[in-house]
């Protein structure tokens, strides 16, 4: 109780406003792997012309997503 | 002794046999070989030949014809991002049946995209505004750093959804069926089909500055199929896309004629 007690008291505004950003920034990544996955129904439904080009801008979104999420946790 | 000189001297060209003598029709003898040679031996077979061909075409001409008015009026189309892709080689569709032909696919003309670019040039430039008025100056450094990288992901998924939207919402026009694939957000799609046989009435709505400047418009396509209205928004040149769907309707309806249904 006095562990948890003195972990919230020493927790900062900033420290709060971190956790929230990695917390929107994970929702955020299910996103991006949804937007993946549509993208790759969308390309079944009309494929051809450039599909290759359309798959590797979402997994490049969804790879950006996962770099900004670890920069997060290690710079903030 | 004179005529049947001249009986004697006969010439063959071409494998059908004239003589001299057949001008003299006054000879009995001539009379009677004359229609011999012309109907039985030669004209028979050739008139069997020709009716043959002449039936072939005649099945298949009238659905030619429609069809290569369609192939005149459109001219294929090579670049995968154009808003009106005339007969496209290496585009499918998911329930595309075999040997069936897209005719037409077509998206919204490119200038109903310049709204949204527009906000994207704003959004991909808007942090350097931030170095002349610093709005997020109270936020220490590293928070201000990640801010931005998390702008930049917002710019590139609005960016990438409204591509996505733009590209993948299309409108099918095959030999045999209107195709209209809907994406309304990237977790709802909604793909709907009618056989061409089944249009009833087809609208073109043309209307503003804009689109008669740029030459597109609203196609309302009615149907006696479940889904009784098909709206191919904001395609490029309607008048054309109507001229096609006329020419396929009448190939259908020919094809019921002739009872050649696939």
């Amino acid at each position: 109780m006095d562990n948890l007690t003195s972990f919230f008291l020493q927790l900062s505004v900033w420290g709060i406003i971190k956790v929230a950003v990695i917390f929107a920034l994970l929702l955020y990544l299910v996103f991006a792997g949804v937007v993946v996955r549509q993208v790759f129904l969308m390309t079944k439904v009309v494929s051809g012309g450039i599909d290759f080009f359309v798959k590797v801008m979402a997994w490049l979104h969804l790879i950006f997503a996962v770099a900004v999420i670890v920069l997060a946790i290690i710079i903030l | 002794m004179m005529r049947d000189i001249f009986r004697g001297i006969s010439l063959r060209i071409r494998g059908q046999e004239e003589s001299f003598a057949d001008d003299r029709d006054d000879l009995p003898e001539n009379k009677e070989e004359k229609p011999k040679e012309k109907t039985i031996d030669f004209k028979r077979p050739v008139l069997k030949q020709t009716s043959k061909i002449s039936r072939k075409k005649a099945k298949t001409s009238k659905d030619g014809i429609y069809r290569q008015e369609v192939y005149r009026l459109l001219r294929k189309t090579k670049n995968p991002l154009a808003a009106f892709v005339a007969r496209p080689k290496n585009i499918n569709f998911e329930t595309q049946v075999d040997g069936e032909e897209i005719i037409l696919l077509l998206r919204k003309h490119w200038i109903t995209n310049v709204v949204w670019i527009f906000f994207a040039v704003l959004m991909l430039f808007a942090p350097a505004v931030l170095l002349d008025f610093p709005i997020i100056s109270f936020l220490p450094a590293r928070f201000q750093f990640i801010s931005i990288l998390m702008w930049y992901l917002l710019t590139i998924i609005f960016v990438l959804e409204k591509f996505l939207s733009w590209y993948f919402n299309v409108y099918i026009i095959t030999d045999e069926r209107v195709i209209d694939v809907d994406f309304y957000n990237l977790i709802y799609k909604e793909i709907s089909d009618a056989e061409i046989e089944k249009i009833e009435d087809v609208t073109t709505v043309m209307g503003g500055v804009v689109q008669t400047l740029f030459n597109f418009g609203t196609i309302l396509i009615q149907t006696a199929a479940e889904k009784t209205e098909f709206d191919f928004e904001a395609v490029p040149n309607p008048a054309l896309v109507v001229k096609v769907l006329q020419q396929l309707r009448m190939e259908e309806k020919q094809e019921v004629i002739d009872g050649r249904i696939r």
